[in-house]
């Protein structure tokens, strides 16, 4: 008995805090890989450091999108800024994912219970290319066989909700209209959370999410990283907590972003 | 724990280097086992 509660605790431990070790490593390392990554990139190539200004997303108290400032100029009448100079490799890190929403409500916690501003330079995740069981340990990951952000299509992502940092644990609090920002070589692209029901059809749920931003379905479900119209990110990991019998599904849209004015044929971004 | 290193064979020195050789071959059998339970926990979230 005293050897099964041991095992237990011991697995729990490691599953909890252990895995997060190599996350937090393997993170730190890519943040700098990066970094060195999309330098070289803006330097070899001048249209990507044009198209790759700043994006301020401006939020409410509630962590609602208000304003996208200096947005990234539009390319109006051109081809999007492709993949070709920025190409991404298996296993390897090609951008950053963050969720201000998410920050936010962090923020207002940590200032109920008067311990200040946790998320001050926002808590981003490393993206890897893959998403093998190695590639997910490092942090989230891209599915291959589908667009990258910020290209036209439907960007497939998956990640951990438990174990190995928990980058996707927290992805049941999103809801409509929050908003979720990828950065690449090739700028920031914005994305809107967008009410599944309005993409998808509700007969194909296993659940709605409460607050309307996501929803279950089997892992088999192929159909979620079909194509869509637009430019789209689908966020993929674990459901319920503690378990991988289903998965907990965020289909966001694009809003902002060095391709946007090409793939929605607009005039400005 | 006393008694298995006791039946351990050969001088000291080599029951030392089999107790360490055991201790690692057990530590990376467990970590292998709780790899393989962990995906039941959370296997990642890929589709498909």
């Amino acid at each position: 008995m005293i050897w099964a509660g041991a095992f237990l605790f011991t697995f729990l431990a490691y599953q909890l805090w252990g895995t997060g070790l190599l996350t937090t490593s393997s993170q730190k390392l890519a943040e700098s890989e990066l970094s060195d990554q999309f330098a070289k990139v803006r330097e070899v190539a001048p249209e990507v450091a044009a198209a790759s200004e700043d994006v301020e997303v401006v939020l409410d108290e509630d962590g609602k999108i208000v304003s996208v400032v200096a947005a990234a100029p539009a390319v109006d009448a051109g081809p999007p800024v492709l993949t070709e100079e920025a190409p991404v490799v298996e296993d390897s890190p090609f951008a950053t994912i963050r969720f201000p929403t998410l920050e936010t409500r962090t923020d207002q916690l940590a200032r109920q219970v008067g311990i200040g501003q946790l998320a001050d330079e926002g808590q981003s995740w490393v993206m890897f290319e893959g998403v093998s069981v190695r590639t997910l340990k490092r942090g989230p990951g891209h599915m291959p066989d589908t667009p990258l952000p910020g290209q036209p299509g439907n960007a497939v992502v998956s990640g951990h909700r438990t174990t190995y940092l928990a980058p996707f644990n927290r992805l049941d609090e999103l809801s409509e209209g929050d908003p979720i920002i990828v950065e690449t070589a090739i700028g920031t692209h914005v994305y809107i959370v967008r009410d599944p029901v309005t993409v998808i059809p509700a007969d194909s749920f296993l659940a709605l999410g409460e607050g309307g931003g996501w929803f279950a379905v089997r892992p088999t479900a192929l159909w979620v990283t079909d194509p869509r119209e637009g430019s789209w990110l689908t966020l993929t990991t674990c459901h319920p907590e503690f378990s991988a019998r289903q998965r907990l599904i965020v289909v966001a849209e694009l809003v902002s972003g060095p391709n946007h004015a090409f793939i929605y044929g607009e005039t400005t971004a | 724990m006393k008694k298995l290193y006791a039946a351990l064979p050969g001088p000291v020195p080599v029951k030392i280097i089999l107790a360490l050789v055991i201790v690692v071959v057990a530590l990376v059998a467990l970590i292998a086992v709780f790899e393989l339970l962990g995906t039941f926990l959370d296997d990642g979230g890929v589709i498909g």
